[in-house]
């Protein structure tokens, strides 16, 4: 039998502060841009990250990365710090193998 | 699993905040640290953050930063202030102060400004080092100097420390409450940078609150030193 070849993968909830509203699809863009921005186009295809979906709650967005490349989002996250004018700054508030454990719904 | 770790945030500066400090306590709190270290110059305040602290459960200790010109007036401030403060750190400003501030006892943690090449932790230093050497969150995002040279001197300066074993403390620095960052957040700084990832998990526990629950116990008179 041959090893496995699906790559596990990690769900992390974002939580934005110190802005009124703002898009999940904003806050994966963010993110993106930021890993980008640090690590590079190879550091960004290495974080496998994916945009997952919108969450009920305000202000929170799941986005989808490397079981091993969580350590770059949340360092990529440290460093937002604006959007437009307005400060606000991006928290990790989960991080679970699945979406729903991410949310938080149990 | 929980691991029981005692997450302390070293530098919070809560004089700085233009919202209340119970706002920015209760942050900390939410965002799961145990302790933290706080720069407050307003005698007034000291009573309320005692009240704040005892409702949420969140061990506090005050913090005193310098940034000393030359070593006599490091000297001068570390012989008025170690006494009233229970953490006293250190940015060291030219490479003078820095071989003064990391023999020092009286020191807690050093730091060398990011924007100045020539300021930096050497191996040399690094030897000497009896104080623990701090990152903060905030000055690294609000450096203007290009990011990749940041990071790079960084990593240089994270790997100086590991092999000649100097304590590694990262922190906030926050101004407000948007700068506040998690225990996990800030761990990710040195973890990213090459340093193991049990390593950086101390440099959020274990050291900064290992520094805070020493001093408190030598003002406290409850501490036996050596000698």
């Amino acid at each position: 039998m041959g090893e496995t070849v699906r790559k596990k993968k990690r769900y992390v909830a974002l939580e934005a502060h110190g802005i009124e509203r703002i898009t999940p699809l904003d806050m994966f863009e963010l993110v993106a841009h930021m890993v980008k921005e640090i690590f590079g186009d190879y550091g960004l295809a290495e974080t496998e990250l994916s945009w997952v979906r919108t969450v009920d709650k305000n202000n929170v967005a799941v986005i989808r990365c490397g079981k091993d490349q969580v350590e770059k989002v949340r360092f990529a996250t440290l460093f937002i710090k604006k959007i437009g004018d307005v400060k606000m700054s991006l928290r990790v508030v989960r991080i679970s193998g699945t979406v729903k454990g991410a949310i938080g719904k149990r | 699993m929980k691991t029981g770790r005692k997450y302390t945030d070293m530098y919070v500066d809560v004089d700085a905040f233009k919202d209340n400090p119970e706002l920015t306590l209760n942050t900390l709190r939410r965002l799961g640290f145990k302790s933290a270290a706080i720069t407050h110059r307003c005698p007034g305040r000291d009573l309320t953050l005692v009240e704040v602290k005892s409702t949420l459960g969140l061990e506090l200790a005050s913090r005193l930063q310098i940034k000393p010109k030359n070593r006599f007036e490091l000297l001068k401030n570390l012989r008025v202030y170690r006494s009233r403060f229970e953490v006293i750190g250190v940015k060291c400003l030219n490479m003078d102060v820095a071989r003064i501030a990391v023999r020092d006892s009286r020191v807690d943690v050093v730091s060398f400004p990011l924007e100045n090449p020539k300021v930096r932790l050497t191996d040399k230093l690094a030897k000497l080092c009896e104080a623990a050497v701090e990152i903060t969150v905030k000055e690294l995002t609000e450096v203007r100097v290009p990011r990749h040279l940041i990071l790079q001197r960084l990593r240089n300066d994270f790997e100086c420390a590991s092999s000649n074993r100097v304590r590694l403390i990262v922190s906030s620095g926050a101004s407000s409450v948007t700068e506040l960052a998690s225990p996990m957040d800030l761990s990710s700084i040195p973890a990213v940078l090459g340093v193991e990832k049990m390593e950086s998990l101390r440099s959020v526990s274990e050291y900064p609150y290992t520094v805070i629950q020493r001093n408190k116990m030598k003002l406290g008179g409850t501490l036996i030193g050596n000698g």
